[in-house]
């Protein structure tokens, strides 16, 4: 398990490598500008040749739950899992092939805060304590955009996770983590998605796009739910964004169904659902290269299946960089 | 807590839904032309500029071309005709002041009046159908 840890810290170095080797200032990418949402993937690709380079951090604070209250709902449900919040920051490069290509690798480090486990065992209850701290899996995907012109541009999206990332954490009694509470899970995964994006003015753009998560089986015998997101944006860009700074407000919906996670093929009781989140944000562009956003994710309807822990509300803030 | 977050989001998005009208009467007199580059990407968010003493151009094969930016400029000036080739005019077009058939033309100049877009065999045409466009478009 260590050398798969140093294998992971080994590619992110190589990553890491990678960007600086190619840090060159050759070419603008203004571009077609809709993109600066929290979670709406946009039909807009890089222009040929271009790279960027994505920094991104995404805060979300969970309900307290107290150590009596994880008793009770573990009591209730048979095992319950709490965190006070998490802090997933990723890192993805892109890069143009064509003007109507574009190819991508992410990969993050994730972060938790008083994360806990309580399980209900031969009529006794007990709390675990877990670090489960490191580094996430990476994802490879390309993006093509079919069709473009002022009724709108159509993009779709095809993407695949290596199980590159941390997924042998323990908790204090030194029993392994399920793969959904691990930074890495430990599966091959597959992701395809449709956007499409349009301005209504010159200012007023819209994006749209609907994304389909499909999971294989983890580490432990354990496969995360699927998941699918649907994410409507709109953005009025107050400062023209061939001029900077500029910056332009952005609202943003996003409906997220979880399937059901499975150990050993038998459905989890205690997940799936459906959360709808509405995200005031604002994005900016400080300069032709340089673009920043940021939005707070508000879960105005959580439907969780079984005994869940129910999100208070998520920041996501995020840089970018091409060149 | 649900419902003020709520009540915020919708104001929120009222308010910028409610910045989001039409182009503005002052600016409908302003005459624009197209970015060659912005045009081939379909960035409809700076494809219609207008021109003044600092918007950045080029002039290839004689015929001076504008642009939203100065990066445009450098990517149109990297490959012409990469951005050249989309800008394709309607069958039937013709110059407003010369009437000279555009589809007959190796090139062109397209231009934005009014929310509509004019083409022209030459910038001589286009600055002088912009000097007096109600006589112009009276003709047509």
């Amino acid at each position: 398990m260590r050398t798969r840890y140093l294998r992971s810290k080994y590619l992110f170095s190589l990553l890491i490598l990678f960007l600086l080797v190619f840090i060159k200032c050759s070419e603008a990418n203004h571009g077609a500008g809709t993109s600066g949402t929290a979670i709406t993937i946009p039909a807009i690709t890089l222009k040929s040749g271009v790279f960027s380079l994505g920094l991104r951090t995404e805060f979300t604070e969970f309900e307290g739950i107290s150590d009596s209250k994880l008793l009770e709902k573990a009591v209730k449900g048979g095992s319950f899992d709490a965190v006070d919040r998490t802090l997933l920051s990723t890192m993805d490069v892109g890069y143009g092939v064509t003007d109507d290509l574009t190819v991508g690798l992410t990969t993050g480090w994730f972060e938790s805060a008083n994360f806990r486990e309580s399980e209900l065992e031969d009529d006794e209850v007990n709390i675990f304590h877990a670090n489960p701290d490191g580094l996430t899996d990476l994802w490879l995907s390309c993006k093509y955009r079919f069709m473009r012109g002022p009724q709108g541009h159509y993009a779709v999206l095809a993407g695949v996770k290596f199980p590159t990332g941390v997924d042998d954490k323990k908790n204090n009694a030194g029993e392994k983590l399920e793969a959904v509470e691990q930074p890495g899970s430990g599966s091959y995964d597959f992701t395809t998605a449709f956007a499409y994006s349009r301005w209504f003015t010159r200012d007023w753009t819209m994006d749209t796009s609907i994304q389909y998560i499909y999971r294989t089986e983890g580490s432990g015998d354990f496969k995360v739910g699927d998941r699918i997101d649907w994410s409507l944006a709109t953005t009025y860009q107050v400062i023209p964004k061939n001029r900077y700074p500029n910056v332009a407000p952005v609202g943003e919906i996003n409906t997220r169904y979880l399937f059901r996670d499975k150990q050993d093929g038998k459905d989890e009781h205690n997940s799936g659902g459906t959360i709808v989140f509405l995200s005031p944000g604002v994005r900016a562009g400080i300069t032709p290269h340089l673009g920043f956003g940021a939005s707070i994710l508000f879960p105005v309807f959580q439907n969780l299946l079984g005994e869940q822990q129910e999100t208070d509300f998520k920041v996501v803030a995020g840089v970018s960089y091409s060149f | 807590m649900v419902n003020r977050y709520f009540l915020v989001v919708v104001v929120f998005l009222f308010v910028i839904t409610g910045c989001a009208g039409p182009v503005t009467s002052s600016k409908k007199g302003k005459p624009r032309v197209v970015d060659p580059v912005c045009a081939y990407f379909s960035d409809m968010g700076c494809v219609n500029i207008e021109v003044c003493e600092n918007t950045p151009k080029s002039m290839y094969e004689g015929v001076t071309y504008y642009f939203c930016s100065s990066e445009c400029k450098a990517d149109f000036d990297k490959n012409p005709l990469k951005y050249l080739k989309m800008a394709s005019s309607p069958k039937g077009a013709r110059d407003p002041v010369c009437h000279m058939g555009i589809d007959e033309l190796v090139k062109f100049v397209p231009s934005v009046y009014l929310n509509k877009v004019y083409y022209f065999c030459s910038d001589y045409c286009r600055a002088k159908f912009l000097s007096n466009p109600d006589y112009y478009m009276e003709k047509e």
